[in-house]
């Protein structure tokens, strides 16, 4: 979970406070992200 | 003026795929990346060997619902509409109760699934994958 939480605060330049913030959508949008994600490449979090 | 914003959630018309939930209806709205990661930890708690304090913070899973809840078709025994609060959330079934929470955390983390291999390119579909719904401003409050 931490590092979930470092790795989109890395990614989008933000604190963790305003990543906890953001709509739980976001946890979706990864999830759509890692089905795109090539085989090996996915496992992001 | 109150001169703080509050951002608007979605909200959804959770789809149950057991039989045994045909008719209910439960309308719930989205939360925080933080909360939604808060009940995902509460509900990991060790069933088995839960202390006091972990029976306590386990509550919270139900104050989490309640949180979110828009509106349900509950029922109670003698078919009064239960409230969709906290304290009707507490009479219903611990089964229920997670039931709804799996579907909603479903809701809200998984990517929708997929279109059928017969879906004409293009074109809109009937039916999205996860029904979605603005919310209204009246209801932020």
């Amino acid at each position: 979970m931490a590092r979930l939480i470092l790795g989109l605060c890395e990614r989008f330049g933000k604190l963790p406070s305003e990543v906890l913030a953001e709509d739980a959508h976001l946890l979706q949008l990864l999830a759509i992200e890692r089905l795109a994600a090539p085989a090996g490449n996915g496992g992001g979090w | 003026m109150s001169g703080g914003y509050r951002p608007s959630r979605r909200t959804f018309r959770l789809r149950f795929e057991d039989d045994q939930y045909d008719g209910l209806v439960v309308k719930v709205r989205s939360t925080s990346v933080g909360r939604l990661l808060e009940v995902m930890e509460l509900l990991a708690l060790d069933i088995e060997a839960l202390t006091a304090e972990d029976v306590q913070r386990f509550a919270g899973v139900f104050d989490a619902l309640a949180e979110v809840l828009v509106e349900w078709n509950v029922e109670d025994d003698v078919g009064q509409p239960v409230p969709a609060t906290l304290d009707g959330i507490k009479h219903q079934d611990i089964d229920f109760v997670m039931d709804i929470l799996m579907v909603w955390f479903q809701a809200l983390v998984q990517a929708p699934a997929p279109l059928p291999a017969t879906s004409s390119a293009g074109g809109p579909s009937a039916v999205p994958p996860l029904p979605m719904e603005p919310l209204s401003p009246s209801r932020a409050s």
